[in-house]
């Protein structure tokens, strides 16, 4: 229902306030849980002095399927995993891998400096080290005793 | 081939109780496929972070159980900013049944993923019998 301003009341106001924070609070919830499919890599951030650290659990994904990328802030993983067999004669019992083409994006919370960056992958984890951009770093402030 | 362990969620974590531990880290039930060609049984389960030299294949009575630990820990000095997963020692157990050849099992770690192949006994086998002229 829609009241105009100078009508509402002020306890009425508030509560319609109210209403639009618990669904801004829900819908935020709902794409956050949505990150959950396996489809795109799940991955950890970290942050230390020098760097800002990616890792994503990418089990099967050969190196020359993977792709990664940054773009200012923003970091891009994608890849493909293929499935094991396609013929006939083969029945699945159960899949609960999912395989085929991934991407993902995410937006890091520091800026880096994506030419310096690095990335290995041991057994199916891949490491993402981006060195923080140098104007970026914290720096000491030394106070002076006068 | 029934298991024991059901899940279909990513990466579900073991629920207390059901596996006692002596080891303070997280333990998950690996996500797998149970695929069966012609020949054999083929499980694959996803445990990135473990290497072949920290993952145990075990049979006993039937139950197949694979247990991996992982090697990798987070940078050091570093606070996290996003969790999106967890890293820990992945655990799960299946039942077989009398149709796997039990002595051949054969396993394989490769990228973080387990492969391990379980050929079918004898009369399970899918043989064609060539037709000779006589």
């Amino acid at each position: 229902m829609i009241y105009r301003r100078s009508s509402i009341p002020g306890f009425l106001r508030d509560m319609l306030r109210f209403q639009d924070q618990m669904n801004r609070i829900f819908d935020a919830s709902m794409t956050g849980s949505s990150y959950q499919s396996d489809a795109m890599p799940a991955m950890n951030i970290y942050t230390t002095t020098e760097d800002t650290v990616v890792t994503a659990e990418v089990p099967g994904v050969d190196i020359k399927d993977l792709e990664i990328s940054v773009v200012g802030n923003n970091l891009t993983i994608s890849g493909s995993r293929e499935a094991e067999f396609t013929d006939e004669n083969t029945t699945y019992h159960r899949q609960e891998r999912t395989c085929g083409y991934f991407s993902r994006g995410i937006e890091l919370p520091l800026p880096v400096e994506a030419d310096k960056a690095e990335a290995s992958l041991v057994n199916g984890l891949l490491t993402i080290t981006l060195p923080r951009a140098e104007a970026d770093k914290p720096r000491r402030i030394s106070v002076k005793m006068t | 081939m029934p298991d024991t362990n059901s899940s279909k969620e990513n990466k579900p974590e073991v629920v207390e109780g059901t596996i006692e531990r002596t080891r303070n880290r997280n333990l998950y039930s690996p996500r797998a496929d149970i695929i069966e060609t012609a020949e054999q049984y083929l499980i694959l389960a996803d445990i990135p972070g473990c290497s072949e030299k920290n993952v145990h294949v075990t049979l006993e009575k039937n139950v197949l159980t694979i247990n991996a630990v992982t090697t990798s820990s987070p940078p050091t000095g570093g606070t996290l900013i996003l969790s999106e997963y967890g890293t820990g020692d992945y655990y799960r157990s299946f039942v077989l049944s009398d149709q796997v050849d039990q002595e051949n099992i054969e396993a394989q770690v490769k990228n973080g993923i387990l492969r391990l192949v379980l050929p079918k006994a004898g009369p399970a086998k899918a043989q064609s019998i060539t037709v000779k002229a006589g």
